[in-house]
């Protein structure tokens, strides 16, 4: 098969930083010396990237998410480990490489603030190098797609969030770069906005065939978006494959919601269904936590229709937040000094794959 | 070749886009122009109201400090259009994270910092010290003709080797945390290049055409014309100290960009 | 701790915010200690540029002369009480005003329970106390090692000048105070701030003594504020100014001060009033 789009071994970025004393006394020996120490922010970090892939890159605040997407865009020099994406190395081909690579970033417009949209589409497009045919051409297809055609006359400050991201993101395929970095670009928005940059994502991958790698905190974006997520927690890779896999590794719990009628006497906290428990959720409501790995759901379903006057029942699965949650959680557990060891099979905190050196 | 053409083109574009925003609110353009001119005139008056009562200044006319004055304001005026990124160049590019867009476009980081911004009411300087440079030039005779043909150019030179000297001083910035930097206390030294150096004694005089080389920018640049023979040399050496300082703050601004990379701050 | 200045119980609680605003001003300044080192040279350079400046302007008249009323060695010890009380009145309240305009954040300072012009000018002097001891001090110290500067004209005129001097760090905080809230309703901020300073460093008479400016010029400069900065306290030092003539300057002086507190207060009513229709 083809080369790789991107390849990461062994990635690893460690920050001095400067431990502030406090007080007056603390601010006074500042002005002399300061303590430094290691903070490890990416640690033996590996995955490729397939060319028109497009990857969610999800983790908690402090992850290492950011300072991955900054070696991965030439921004940062890592401490050690390679990077090969197109063909170059990020942070040494910098100037090279950045004429193929587009990267929105949520919070920070890359347009100039007082200008208007088009003049910044016009400066972008004499810093790429991009024709007036390719220009025109684009321009129509960001019109039909991102609808941003009335935005352009506008400066930008005086764009909503929502026009602003559409902006950023045309702004960002103006040279039809080949790879796509996307840092939160969902963020602050509301849903309709939410929904119309993913159905834009989603016609630009197919359209271009970019390949994408998208940080966020919203995992529906993820859902709707990426096939395979690679979670990272602590600068440690936790997961990278799907998204099914990671709910069915982590968190195989199927949610089985039920209405009775009539409302059992007593209205008890805990019912009996077989071998399994019915918690109470509401008055005349239950709900029983079927672990998948020990039994199959429509074995529980059938028991509980049969032994229970069941007016209304559903089936749910946790949502992907939780499961993540989850997983940050029995990260942490894990790492706590003097933790316990974890049940095998039961927790895995960081699960080894594709490869995946742990630290 | 192509990329001269490119960053000229660029360069070109930045500017008129700058200029149009600049200009959309006129008055508040008025008003800048205005506090500008003010602060000229005031920094001016200092000199007319020293110099106008004395006939000469250690062996200067008060002709020659007014055509020194005035010739020191167009460096400083090319310097100030194009620095007002320089001086918040920690806050915003730092501080607020600006600088890693500037690495992610394929353009040379130095020139988007010095060029994405103008100070256009500091046109008014180089105006203002135009016209001062004119008149005090009508009423001296003499004038080396070649001179006066050379400071439009030298003039150039000298804004190169105050953005140069300001450039390095703000890409202490790397590795200084401080979110004002160390560039707003050297800015008043450049006082001390629009007299005539003769005043100052060795030490000064070495500092000022050394580590700080703000003589080069503002009071070599004005013997030829002024006839002062004795600084030759150090008059011809204008260009070479402006394309070295350049050059050094090229330097300096690669390892505060590798710097950057290595820290993210 | 600003409780050890002023328990809560004690009749100065109400001072506690701005002791407290004092301080964090303090320690922020502490933290940059790049700018101290460099500042501290920078104040010696200024200095010697005038040096040399009037020693040319000396030397032109001869030696023993007298310009403007004043002896070499009087006016090398006017420009080095002028940059020492510089580098202790200076302030960048205007700027900071402007930069919580800019960032939208003085819409949140108008909702805290403080005073915002008494807040300022706690910050202003919280600035002041520090650079006393940092910079004033130091500076003062390392000019009068380098170069002939004369001692204050006798201890009374010392202590009148150290009234004097406190009197211009309130005035320079309370005009200020007044420049800033005029430069927020301009984009250019930086640009009115820098002319405010060339303009106030010629009309200070931190450059040019007042005698030097033409009769005219002087007769309106005495009815200003602005020579107040630097004019008085440094012919009070040189014991220019003495007796009835010193006590009519310190109370012009803050006189002075008083109404341009009093202008701040009209001009942040205004702005206050312009923030709650538009937003901060």
């Amino acid at each position: 098969m083809s080369e790789p789009a991107v390849r990461v071994r062994d990635l690893v970025k460690t920050f001095e930083v400067t431990r502030k004393s406090p007080g007056l006394a603390g601010a006074l020996k500042g002005l002399f010396r300061s303590e430094r120490t290691t903070l490890t922010a990416v640690d033996h970090v590996s995955f490729d990237l397939d060319r028109g892939e497009m990857v969610g890159y999800i983790g908690p605040n402090g992850a290492g998410k950011s300072t991955t997407i900054k070696m991965l865009t030439g921004i940062l020099t890592p401490t050690s480990g390679d990077v090969t994406a197109l063909g170059l190395v990020p942070w040494r081909d910098r100037r090279a490489y950045t004429k193929s690579i587009g990267v929105v970033f949520g919070q920070r417009t890359q347009l100039w603030w007082d200008i208007a949209v088009v003049e910044s589409f016009r400066l972008l497009r004499e810093i790429y190098g991009v024709s007036e045919a390719d220009y025109a051409r684009r321009m129509k297809v960001f019109d039909d797609l991102l609808d941003v055609g009335r935005l352009l006359p506008q400066p930008v400050r005086k764009l909503s969030l929502g026009e602003r991201m559409r902006c950023d993101l045309a702004a960002s395929l103006l040279h039809e770069p080949t790879l796509l970095f996307l840092d939160e670009p969902t963020i602050g928005l509301d849903v309709v906005a939410k929904a119309n940059v993913r159905s834009f994502l989603k016609e630009a991958n197919k359209l271009l065939s970019t390949t994408v790698i998208l940080t966020t905190h919203d995992l529906d974006d993820i859902e709707e978006l990426c096939e395979r997520v690679v979670l990272i927690d602590r600068g440690q890779i936790l997961w990278d494959g799907s998204l099914r896999g990671l709910r069915d590794r982590h968190l195989p719990e199927a949610r089985i919601r039920f209405d009775l009628n009539p409302i059992p006497a007593g209205d008890p906290a805990e019912l009996s269904v077989g071998p399994w428990r019915a918690a109470r959720l509401s008055q005349g409501r239950y709900q029983i936590v079927v672990d998948k790995r020990e039994v199959g759901t429509a074995d529980v379903l059938r028991e509980v229709v049969r032994d229970l006057p069941v007016l209304d029942l559903a089936v749910g699965e946790p949502d992907i937040e939780e499961v993540v949650a989850r997983i940050y959680r029995e990260n942490a557990a894990l790492r706590r000094p003097g933790a316990e060891a974890l049940p095998e099979g039961g927790a895995p905190g960081a699960v080894a794959h594709r490869g995946v050196r742990r630290g | 070749m192509r990329s001269l053409r490119f960053h000229a083109r660029l360069l070109a574009l930045y500017f008129a886009q700058y200029a149009k925003a600049r200009l959309a609110y006129r008055a508040d353009f008025a008003t800048a122009v205005l506090a500008s001119f003010l602060g000229t005139a005031a920094s001016f008056s200092v000199v007319l109201l020293l110099f106008s009562r004395f006939p000469h200044l250690a062996g200067w006319s008060f002709h020659e400090i007014v055509f020194l004055y005035g010739f020191s304001l167009l460096p400083y005026g090319f310097f100030n259009v194009l620095s007002g990124n320089l001086y918040e160049f920690a806050d915003r590019y730092l501080v607020e994270g600006r600088f890693d867009r500037i690495l992610l476009r394929p353009v040379s980081p130095l020139f988007q910092i010095f060029f994405e911004s103008f100070r256009l009411e500091s046109l008014q300087e180089v105006l203002t010290g135009a016209v001062a440079v004119a008149w005090a030039a009508s009423k001296l005779p003499g004038l080396s003709p070649l001179g006066l043909a050379l400071l439009p150019l030298w003039a150039v030179f000298g804004a190169v080797i105050y953005l140069s000297v300001f450039g390095i001083l703000t890409a202490s910035s790397f590795w200084i945390e401080d979110r004002v930097g160390l560039a707003p206390p050297v800015f008043n030294l450049m006082a001390f290049g629009r007299y005539p150096i003769t005043i100052y004694d060795l030490k000064v005089k070495v500092l000022l055409s050394t580590v700080i080389p703000f003589a080069f920018a503002s009071f070599y640049p004005t013997t030829l014309a002024l006839g002062r023979t004795s600084f030759a040399p150090f008059f011809w050496a204008v260009p070479a100290v402006a394309l070295l300082f350049a050059f050094l703050n090229r330097a300096i601004w690669r390892r505060g960009i590798a710097k950057y990379g290595s820290t993210g701050s | 701790m600003s409780t050890a200045l002023a328990p809560a119980s004690s009749p100065f609680a109400f001072a506690r915010p701005y002791l407290a605003f004092a301080r964090t001003s303090f320690l922020n300044l502490l933290a940059y200690r790049a700018r101290y080192f460099v500042g501290i040279l920078t104040y010696f350079f200024n200095a010697t540029v005038w040096y040399y400046i009037w020693r040319a302007l000396f030397h032109e008249k001869g030696d023993g002369a007298t310009l403007g009323g004043f002896t070499f060695p009087q006016m090398l010890t006017y420009v080095a009480t002028g940059w020492a009380l510089r580098s202790f009145y200076f302030n960048e309240v205007d700027r900071e005003l402007a930069s919580q305009v800019r960032e939208g954040r003085l819409a949140m300072t108008l909702i805290k329970p403080v005073d915002i012009q008494a807040m300022t000018l706690s910050q202003a002097l919280g600035e002041s106390a520090f650079r006393l001891v940092l910079f004033t001090v130091p500076i003062g110290a390392l000019l009068a090692l380098v170069y002939p500067v004369l001692p204050p004209a006798s201890p009374a005129a010392f202590g009148l000048f150290l009234l004097s001097g406190l009197l211009s760090a309130l005035l320079v905080g309370a005009i200020n105070f007044c420049v800033g809230l005029v430069a927020i309703r301009t984009t250019s901020i930086l640009g009115v701030l820098r002319a405010k300073y060339l303009v106030l460093e010629l009309l200070s008479g931190l450059l040019v003594p007042v005698a030097f400016f033409p009769e005219p010029a002087r007769k309106i400069l005495v009815w200003l504020p602005f020579l107040h900065m630097n004019d008085t306290p440094g012919r009070i030092w040189l014991g220019l100014a003495t007796g009835a003539d010193a006590a009519r300057a310190l109370a012009l002086q803050a006189g002075w001060t008083v109404a341009l507190l009093l202008l701040g207060r009209v001009l942040w009513n205004a702005t206050a009033r312009r923030i709650e229709v538009q937003g901060g």
